[in-house]
C-alpha cells in the first residue's frame, strides 16, 4: 500500500515542532501534577510512564515487539487481536494542544477525542505501513467518519458494523457475523489460523487483567484510593502488553491495600463521555469541589475492559459467540438503541456503595451521551439521586465556571 | 467449591443411588419426580410417570379400582409425588435426574472434543415448547382410553414405551434387551421400533445440544405446576439486570425469560431445571437468587464470576 500521508491543512514544520513541544509539556505536566500529590502511590509510576509519552504506533510496535493495530473504540474484542499475536491500541486521546493541527478543515463542533486523535496522527505523521489496518467498530458517527476525516493517511479501514439493537436475535447474529469477519481479516493479515487453545489463553489473559482492575475498582469504591488514580491505570490499558500491565497492577494493588490511604471527598458516580489522559480537568475539578469519583461507567475507565467472558461451549464457535455477546450484548454504551437497562448499573453501584450523586460528563459533540443525559437525569432523580450534567471539552477556559457548579452540587449531597 | 462442582457431585451420587441403590436395599419409592427408570433392575427408586400411566396406581386403573383401597394407594403415591416435587421443585431436574446426568456426560464429551453446540433459533426454540404438552396429553389420554374406552392393553405405559430412558438407562445395569425389537404383535413391534429410534435420535440430539431431551420432558410440566406451593424460589432483582445475556447463553436449555424479565421477580420458568448456571455466570451482585422460602441459598456476584471464569485455568500460550 503506498504511503500517502499528506496532511490536508499543510501544517508547516515550525507549527509541528511547536505543537510537539506543547503536547509533550501537556502530558508531562499532568503526570507531574499526579506525582506530586501527597497520596501518590509509587507503584503508579509504571502507568504514568506509559501515559506520559504521547501515543506513537511505531514506538509502541518497537516496545511491545508485536504488530500493532489501532482501534477507535473498545468494542473490537481485545482477545481476538491477542489470539493472533496482534496488539490492539485504542486511539483515544485527551490531548488539548494537538487539536490546533486539525482545527481547520473539520467540523467546528467535532468530538474532542476524535479531534485530538486526528491531531496526534498528524503530529506523528503515522503513515500506513504495509498492511496496516485501522479497526473501526461503528459505535458513533464520529468514528464512522474518522477515516474520511483522516483522509489520505494510507491506512486500510476495517469497519465492524455495530448493530445498535442488542437484544434482538438478528442484532446478535449480525454482530457475531462481524466477529467472524474480523477473525478472517486477522487471519489474512497475519497469515495465522485462529487456534482454539490460543483464544482460550487470550480470554484468560484478559480475564486476569479484568479481575485485577475489578480489585482496584473495589479499593476505589471503599475509598482506599482516589478516583483519579483508577483512571490513570485504566487509561493506560493496552499501552503495553496485557501481561506486564496486569503484573504491575498486581503490585499496585498490594501497595495500595497496604497503605490504606483513604480518599477524602464525598463519593460520586461519574457517567457519560470518555475521559482520557492528559485531559483530567473534570476529575481534578471534582476533587477540588470536595468530591471524589468512587465509581464510573466511562469506556476509558471502568468499562475499558468489557467484563468477564463467560462461556459454556469451549468450541471455537462457542468462544467467539461468548466474546461477541460480551462485547455487544453486555455493553452499556449510550450508542445502543435498547439501552434502558444502563441506568440499572448506575443505580446498583450507587445503592451498594452509598453514593448520593451522579455527575454526567458530556463532551461537546458526543451526541449519544448528550441525548442520554436527559433521560438518565430524570430516572436518577426519580430514584432520589442528585444529578449534575456537565458539558465541556478539553479547553481549560470554563474551569472556574464548572468548579462553581460542582461546589454547589457537592453542597447538596 | 463452585456450585457447578457441587451439582456434579450431587448428580453422580444420586445417579449411583437411583441406578444401583436397590441392590443395597435402598428404595426411594415409586413416585420420584425424575427419570429414574423402573426398567433398570436394582434401581433405587421409580419415576412417577410410570405410576401415573399404570393400571395399578394410575390413570389406566379401572373405575372400580379407583374407588377401592387401590384408589387410595394411587392417591398416596400422587401425594408423595406432590410433596417431593414441591419440596425440591426443579432441583430434581438439574441436580438429581439420572437421565439428565447422562445428557450432561454427552455434553462433557462434546466439549472435550471441541465440537460446537447446535443452536436453535429463538423461533424454533419457541416452536418446540408445546411438544412436552403433547407428550403429557399423550401419557394422560392413552391410559384413560385403555381404562374406559377399551383400547388394547398393549398401548399400556405409552410414554415409557417411547421414553429414550427405557433403552438407555438399563444399559448401566447390563440390561440390553430393551434395544431389541418386540415381535409379540404389531403394536409392540411399532413401539419397540419407535423406542430404539427415538433413543438413537435423542442420543445424537443430546450430544450436539445440551439437555436436548429436557426440552420435551413432560415431567417438567408436572413439577412446574407445583411451583406456587414450593419453598424453592428463583428470583431476579429486575432493577439490577444489565441485559448482558450471560444467563441466556449459558443456559443449557436456552431460556431467554430470565434475561428478558423486566417486571416480575419470579423467573422460574417451565423449562428451567435450576442448574443455576445462569446464577453462576451473572456478573451483577444479588441480581439472581435461589431461595428456600425467604432464606437465600445462592446469589449471583461479580466476585464469584471473577473467581470462577474461565472454567479452566490455562497457561499463557507462548507468543509467536
Amino acid at each position: 500500500m503506498p504511503q500517502t500521508n499528506n496532511p490536508p491543512n499543510q501544517a508547516g514544520q515550525h507549527l509541528l515542532d511547536q505543537v510537539r513541544a506543547q503536547v509533550l509539556a501537556e502530558h508531562q505536566a499532568q503526570a507531574d501534577a499526579l506525582r506530586q500529590r501527597s497520596d501518590y502511590i509509587p507503584a503508579l509510576d509504571y502507568f504514568l510512564d506509559l501515559l506520559a509519552r504521547p501515543l506513537s504506533l511505531e514506538k509502541m510496535r518497537a516496545a511491545i515487539g508485536r504488530p500493532v493495530m489501532e482501534q477507535l473504540c473498545n468494542l473490537a474484542p481485545y482477545e481476538l487481536f491477542h489470539a493472533f499475536g496482534v496488539h490492539p491500541v485504542r486511539m483515544g486521546c485527551g490531548c488539548n494542544s494537538v487539536q490546533r493541527l486539525v482545527a481547520s478543515g473539520n467540523p467546528v463542533l467535532m468530538c474532542p477525542v476524535m479531534k485530538s486523535n486526528l491531531g496526534m496522527q498528524r503530529l506523528h505523521g503515522q503513515a500506513g505501513e504495509e498492511g496496516a489496518v485501522r479497526v473501526v467498530p461503528t459505535s458513533c458517527d464520529w468514528v464512522v467518519k474518522y477515516p474520511e476525516m483522516a483522509r489520505q493517511d494510507g491506512r486500510e479501514t476495517h469497519f465492524l458494523e455495530l448493530p445498535h439493537s442488542r437484544q434482538s436475535e438478528k442484532g446478535q447474529q449480525r454482530w457475531l457475523e462481524e466477529i467472524y469477519g474480523f477473525a478472517a481479516l486477522l487471519e489474512k493479515k497475519t497469515g495465522k489460523k485462529l487456534k482454539r487453545q490460543r483464544l482460550l489463553a487470550s480470554i484468560e489473559a484478559f480475564m486476569r487483567a479484568w479481575r485485577a482492575l475489578q480489585e482496584l475498582a473495589d479499593l476505589r469504591r471503599r475509598r482506599l484510593i482516589p478516583g483519579i488514580f483508577f483512571m490513570v491505570v485504566a487509561n493506560s490499558f493496552m499501552l503495553d502488553a496485557v501481561e506486564p500491565w496486569t503484573e504491575h497492577l498486581g503490585q499496585l494493588l498490594e501497595e495500595a491495600a497496604s497503605r490504606r490511604a483513604a480518599a477524602t471527598g464525598r463519593g460520586i458516580f461519574l457517567a457519560g463521555s470518555p475521559i482520557a489522559f492528559p485531559n483530567y480537568k473534570l476529575p481534578h475539578l471534582i476533587e477540588e469541589a470536595g468530591m471524589d469519583v468512587c465509581a464510573d461507567d466511562l469506556c476509558t475507565s471502568e468499562r475499558v475492559l468489557p467484563g468477564a467472558v463467560c462461556y459454556d461451549d469451549p468450541s471455537e464457535h462457542g468462544l467467539l459467540r461468548a466474546l461477541s455477546e460480551r462485547y455487544h450484548r453486555g455493553c452499556i454504551c449510550p450508542t445502543f438503541a435498547d439501552n434502558e437497562r444502563r441506568v440499572n448499573s448506575i443505580l446498583n453501584t450507587c445503592r451498594q456503595n452509598d453514593i448520593q450523586g451522579v455527575v454526567y460528563h458530556v463532551l461537546k459533540g458526543c451526541h449519544p451521551c448528550d441525548i442520554e443525559s436527559v433521560t438518565m437525569g430524570e430516572t436518577l432523580k426519580q430514584h432520589g439521586y442528585k444529578f449534575l450534567r456537565i458539558e465541556t471539552d478539553f479547553a481549560k477556559e470554563d474551569s472556574q465556571n464548572l468548579l462553581t457548579r460542582l461546589e454547589a452540587f457537592g453542597e447538596i449531597l | 467449591m463452585t456450585v457447578k462442582a457441587l451439582r456434579l457431585i450431587t448428580q453422580h451420587t444420586m445417579f449411583l443411588v437411583l441406578t444401583y441403590g436397590g441392590r443395597l436395599g435402598i428404595s426411594l419409592g415409586s413416585a420420584l419426580p425424575c427419570l429414574s427408570c423402573p426398567y433398570v433392575s436394582g434401581c433405587g427408586g421409580y419415576c412417577y410417570l410410570m405410576a401415573l400411566q399404570s393400571g395399578v396406581w394410575g390413570l389406566a386403573m379401572p373405575l372400580g379400582d379407583m374407588v377401592s383401597a387401590q384408589g387410595l394407594e394411587a392417591l398416596y403415591y400422587l401425594g408423595i409425588f406432590v410433596l417431593l416435587a414441591a419440596l425440591f421443585n426443579k432441583l430434581w431436574c438439574g441436580w438429581i435426574c439420572p437421565f439428565g446426568l447422562i445428557q450432561d456426560w454427552l455434553t462433557m464429551l462434546r466439549k472435550k472434543l471441541g465440537i460446537r453446540e447446535a443452536r436453535l433459533s429463538w423461533r424454533n426454540r419457541e416452536r418446540l415448547k408445546p411438544v412436552k404438552y403433547i407428550l403429557l396429553a399423550y401419557l394422560v389420554v392413552v391410559p384413560l382410553l385403555i381404562a374406559h374406552a377399551g383400547l388394547s392393553g398393549d398401548f399400556g405405559l405409552p410414554f415409557c414405551q417411547i421414553c429414550p430412558a427405557k433403552p438407555i438407562m438399563p444399559l448401566f445395569a447390563g440390561i440390553t434387551h430393551h434395544l431389541a425389537l418386540d415381535l409379540t404383535n404389531t403394536i409392540t413391534l411399532v413401539f419397540s421400533i419407535l423406542s430404539v429410534g427415538i433413543a438413537g435420535g435423542m442420543l445424537v440430539g443430546m450430544f450436539y445440544k445440551e439437555r436436548f431431551f429436557c426440552i420435551f420432558c413432560p415431567m417438567l410440566i408436572l413439577i412446574h405446576v407445583l411451583k406456587k406451593i414450593s419453598p424453592i424460589r428463583f428470583e431476579k432483582e429486575v432493577d439490577g439486570c444489565l441485559g448482558c445475556g450471560n444467563c441466556h447463553r449459558m443456559c443449557p436449555v436456552d431460556i431467554r425469560d430470565v434475561q428478558e424479565q423486566k417486571t416480575k421477580k419470579d423467573v422460574l420458568s417451565e423449562d428451567c431445571m435450576l442448574c443455576l448456571t445462569c446464577v453462576e455466570s451473572c456478573p451483577q451482585d444479588k441480581v439472581l437468587r435461589l431461595k428456600f422460602l425467604q432464606w437465600p441459598l445462592f446469589a449471583s456476584s461479580r466476585k464469584y464470576v471473577a473467581r470462577h471464569f474461565p472454567m479452566k485455568k490455562r497457561a499463557h500460550a507462548s507468543d509467536e
